[in-house]
């Protein structure tokens, strides 16, 4: 396999190896290549900026704002809007309108999928399975309303594509094998796109069949690919917890997603656009 | 080419401090890591005598005019040190394709760093491989823990700002 290394710039690569010795940056105005890794919501976000870049501050506020998705929707905290809002203290006029598009979110996502998406998978109001995709997104529109054409937003392994990854050449998203640690199953190829991948790999099995009210343990991990990833991490949820049978086919008639899905005996099968975007490896 | 070395040696020095952090792991997790680790020929500390300690840090010496396609040839990063070992790690290059990644010179503070390290290192020397082979520039997967991230390949990459 011939190798070639997309290297945002050599300054970069030379602050990997000895940060202390790095040049003090431009302005604070100025935009710049970038990369950032940032622990929030239980996982870990890496946001990697190229092209033009962005302002510091303005990464600084992509990750604030992560911060904040994470204190008002988490189900963790007791005093976060969400759990308020499910124990019934808060109504949803009282609450940020970004609750509100949220939770919308959630119920189209539940009536598009037959209510294998649902808002509250383990009795109590939990949109979790979708939250994180959506903070991903968002996270990346401000990067996109400062300017930048070119960066990945990972949030724990769903990512959010913007523009391509230089010139000429999109970005490469490498999607991790179920049951072989850090190996790969297939690398997608695209540009303005969104990667998420649900499975069992990293949590046990902690995704529900509302339908049967068990976990849903029928294949090892499900990746989907689309435009957004709100709605293509939302299609990952619901495809995991519906199967194989029902999952591919539910995906292959949805008109702006693909899949790919891996059995927990390692087969793989997915939708019949899916080799547009990516290969098995 | 020069780039790549650049950025394969920074992963692999970024090793300290995740090899830091598991020093701090309990001995069963240690144990648990090290039988998880896989199979370790091409990566595993290496004291072989073509490497030996006095070896000056070449990483800017053999491989920057190497034009595609010619013979393998090997370059060795500095001394990478943190509370818990040293070590340097030495790159193969046949072409324009990494062929393994060793840690030569490995000295550990104790018996258990040593051991955590030697369970350790592979994991991460395969993951860097992994990353750079399939030539990506990001990863995607079910969500990871903070703590298995730090063994993942995404980790690899965002370390050596690839």
């Amino acid at each position: 396999m011939t190798l070639t290394v997309a290297a945002p710039a050599s300054g970069a690569l030379l602050a990997a190896l000895s940060p202390a010795t790095r040049a003090p940056g431009p302005g604070p105005a100025a935009g710049k290549p970038a990369r950032r890794v940032e622990e929030c919501m239980g996982t870990v976000f890496s946001i990697d900026v190229r092209g033009a870049g962005v302002p510091a501050d303005v990464l600084d506020a992509a990750v604030r704002r992560l911060h904040w998705v994470d204190a008002t929707f988490s189900t963790y905290r007791p005093d976060s809007v969400v759990s308020r809002l499910s124990r019934g203290e808060l109504t949803a006029e009282e609450c940020p309108a970004e609750v509100r598009e949220v939770l919308g979110l959630v119920r189209e996502a539940a009536a598009a999928s037959d209510g294998y998406f649902t808002e509250a998978p383990h009795g109590f109001l939990d949109p979790t399975g979708i939250v994180k995709g959506w903070a991903v997104e968002r996270a990346s529109d401000m990067l996109v309303a400062a300017g930048s054409t070119s960066h990945v937003v990972n949030g724990g392994g769903d990512v959010q594509l913007v523009g391509e990854s230089g010139a000429g050449r999109p970005w490469r998203v490498g999607i991790a094998h179920p049951l072989r640690p850090r190996q790969l199953v297939a690398v997608v190829s695209a540009r303005d796109a969104a990667v998420a991948t649900s499975g069992t790999a990293e949590r046990g099995r902690h995704i529900v069949d509302p339908h049967r009210g068990g976990p849903a343990d029928g294949l090892a991990s499900v990746t989907v690919a689309g435009p957004r990833l709100a709605w293509v991490d939302a299609c990952a949820t619901a495809a995991f917890a519906m199967g194989l049978d029902r999952g591919l086919a539910w995906l292959e008639s949805l008109p702006d997603v693909e899949g790919l899905f891996v059995t927990p005996n390692g087969r793989t099968q997915h939708t019949t656009g899916f080799p547009q975007w990516g290969a098995l490896t | 080419m020069r780039r790549f070395l650049y950025a394969l040696l920074g992963t692999v020095a970024g090793l300290g401090g995740l090899i830091g952090l598991k020093a701090n792991l309990t001995p069963s997790d240690a144990v648990a890591e090290t039988a998880a680790a896989p199979p370790a020929a091409a990566v595993a500390p290496s004291t072989e005598a073509n490497a030996p300690a006095g070896d000056a840090p070449a990483d800017d010496a053999p491989a920057g005019d190497a034009p595609a396609g010619t013979a393998a040839k090997t370059a060795t990063g500095k001394l990478a040190t943190n509370p818990y070992e040293s070590f340097q790690v030495k790159v193969t290059v046949s072409g324009t394709k990494i062929t393994k990644v060793e840690v030569a010179g490995l000295k550990t503070k104790d018996k258990k760093s040593e051991q955590i390290a030697t369970g350790a290192l592979p994991k991460l020397q395969q993951a860097t491989l992994a990353a750079n082979s399939a030539d990506v520039d990001t990863v995607s997967g079910a969500t990871f823990t903070t703590k298995s991230y730090r063994e993942s390949l995404q980790s690899a990459l965002d370390q050596a700002g690839l």
